[in-house]
């Protein structure tokens, strides 16, 4: 593999891995098996591409798209919370709606955003800093990540220690005792779903900035990723902490990225692995997971699996 | 203190299952009292207290606590006024987290929650405060999780949990039932001495009749929903397990329900 396309790989990695600690807020914190994300992820493309296209600045629209992935994420726990649809089913109903959302929004099922200026572009001089150290600019994309990641992490992190984020994480452990505590687990629910789907669609936005493109499509399977990067963050860091278990989450993004176009290389046989191949193989590894609840003495991630095999 | 008028809830109404778990109950808790609920099996107890609580709204009838009708508010808009312990020690905290983070949800309770850090030194030192009274060395387990403690460990802390912020009524629902004998009387040792250093109004429910005469100073005693029997003063402190016995069976005309109060033993 060349060195452009392991840097590719860990670019992925790591604008995914906004998504994938989105999903360790609803799946793993709140205990909350939201599947928004299949169609919040567009959505953040779908707003940072329709707003790029009409002029608007490239940063500004990044915080526009969190909020529309917000507003979805509120949706689904409105549902959940106040009509009472069991979350799981919650989610899907807003997942699938969304596909119509982002399309409307769009108004076609494919933005092109080449020739357009995205927010790298702002980054000229970095650039030519990196290219006058004799490094390939191809290197910027993952070191402007990297930082994004990382303030989104310190944020994280801080925000699950405040008097909010541990009512946020009691209600995920044990809701009864945190109403007993005072807290309104409506409230903390909403507030957690939100902030989590406004992860994923500032993923998605970044996502769509570095392809050049939005795809109304490109979110089908999106879940599926996120879940197997906390499940390999897991296994790897371990979540005894907050602090691990984000760190674990962002590593096994980046990890499954790089596992994935390890994988592309694959043949077997006249076998070549293409990329449609890869949705299957991540259920599998997702499967996998699932039925091995030792990995690391214990992996909670039970909410799908049967309800009488549980404890 | 707690003032219920004429209380009723009935469950799945109007359906064949419709079942009438408290009906018409009127208390008058005064300040400072400590009573003692007992009953047998499905005699609306643990309804009672949740209808306190507000876990689920009555059917009729009215929660009045210090002078405020409560009746409309949610359980969590209540829980300012109230301290509560369960029977399964693991519902009251939250294992995943630390014991300072569980502290730290408890002293937060009644008030808006803030974007401050959960735990600083300032809050450190009254959860140490709090826990050296427990005598079981959790004073020095600060960040250790919750999920590592024993149940009787985990009951005394959301015994501390539940008294952090001087609630105004403090229910207890056989917080002891799930513990072994010898922590069980420890949990109890430490439920009375919370209670009486805050003065605390208590409502217990237990089914051990020897824990029901030996704490609190009002006893009272459900059947089918009604509340059948309430003793207070020297005329409870007299009492003896026999003559509650003996008092139920009169209540009832009939020795067989003797067994329904028997003491429980086994953990349910
Ligand atoms: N959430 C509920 N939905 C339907 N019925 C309920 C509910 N909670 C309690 N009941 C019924 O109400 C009646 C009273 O139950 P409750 O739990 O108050 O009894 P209890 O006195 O606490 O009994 P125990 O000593 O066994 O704890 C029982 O018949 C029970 O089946
Ligand atoms: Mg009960």
């Amino acid at each position: 593999m060349s060195f452009y396309a392991v840097m590719g790989a860990i670019s992925q990695g790591l604008v995914y891995s906004l998504m994938a600690l989105g999903v360790y807020l609803t799946f793993r914190v709140l205990d909350f098996p939201d599947l928004t994300v299949d169609g919040s992820f567009p959505l953040g493309a779908a707003v940072s591409a329709v707003l790029i296209t009409h002029g608007v600045n490239p940063f500004l629209v990044l915080p526009a798209a969190i909020a529309a992935g917000m507003l979805a994420g509120l949706v689904t726990a409105f549902l959940s919370t106040k009509l009472k649809i069991l979350n799981l089913l919650a989610s899907i109903l807003t997942m699938i709606a969304l596909y119509s959302i982002n399309l409307r929004i769009m108004g076609k099922p494919n933005i092109s955003l080449i020739n357009r200026a995205t927010i790298f572009d702002h980054f000229a001089s970095f650039r030519d800093f990196i290219m006058s150290q004799g490094i390939p600019p191809f290197v910027m994309v993952p070191i402007l990540f990297l930082a994004v990641i990382v303030v989104v992490k310190i944020v994280l992190d801080f925000f699950l220690h405040t008097e909010l984020g541990l009512a946020l994480r009691a209600t995920g452990d044990n809701p009864q005792m945190v109403q007993a505590q005072g807290v309104n687990t409506h409230f903390t629910i909403m507030l957690g779903v939100a902030l989590s789907n406004g992860l994923v669609a500032l993923s998605g936005a970044l996502f769509a900035q570095n392809q050049g493109s939005a795809d109304v499509n490109m979110g089908v399977g999106t879940i599926v990723a996120g879940l197997a990067s906390v499940i390999i963050g897991e296994a790897l860091i371990g979540e005894m902490t907050v602090f691990r278990a984000t760190l674990g989450v962002i590593i096994g993004s980046v990890i499954y990225r790089l596992a994935i176009a390890v994988a592309l290389q694959i043949k077997i046989g006249t076998l070549q692995i293409t990329p449609s191949d890869l949705k299957l193989i991540t259920a599998i590894l997702v499967v996998f997971a699932l039925t091995l609840p030792t990995i690391r003495g214990k992996i909670k991630l039970d909410v799908f699996r049967k309800e009488e095999d549980r404890q | 203190m707690i003032r219920l008028k004429n209380l009723t809830k009935i469950f799945n109404k109007g359906s064949v299952n419709e079942n009438l778990a408290v009906n018409r109950v009127s208390i008058d808790v005064k300040r400072g009292d400590f009573i003692t609920v007992i009953g047998s099996n499905g005699a609306g107890k643990s309804t009672l207290l949740n209808l306190i609580a507000g876990v689920y709204p009555p059917e009729i009838g009215k929660v009045i606590i210090d002078g405020r009708n409560v009746t409309s508010l949610k359980e969590h808009q209540r829980a300012k006024f109230i301290g509560r312990v369960f029977q399964d020690p693991m519902m009251g905290t939250s294992g995943s987290m630390t014991i300072e983070e569980n502290f730290s949800i408890a002293l937060a309770r009644g008030r808006r929650r803030t974007l401050a850090f959960g735990v600083n030194q300032k809050s450190r030192e009254i959860f140490r405060g709090r826990l050296s009274l427990l005598g079981l060395g959790l004073e020095d387990r600060l960040s250790d999780k919750v999920g590592l403690l024993s149940g009787g460990q985990r009951q005394s802390l959301t015994l501390l949990m539940a008294t952090l912020n001087s609630p105004k009524v403090l229910l207890l629902d056989e917080h002891t039932a799930a513990l072994d004998p010898k922590t069980a009387k420890l949990v109890m040792d430490i439920t009375r001495r919370i209670i009486e250093t805050y003065n605390l109004t208590t409502v217990m429910i237990t089914h051990n009749m020897q824990q029901a005469l030996a704490n609190g100073n009002r006893l009272i005693m459900m059947h089918q929903g009604r509340v059948i029997f309430d003793v207070k003063g020297p005329e409870r402190d007299r009492m003896t397990v026999e003559d509650l016995l003996d008092h139920f069976g009169k209540l009832r005309g009939s020795l067989a329900d003797k067994t329904l109060l028997s003491i429980k033993t086994e953990a349910p």
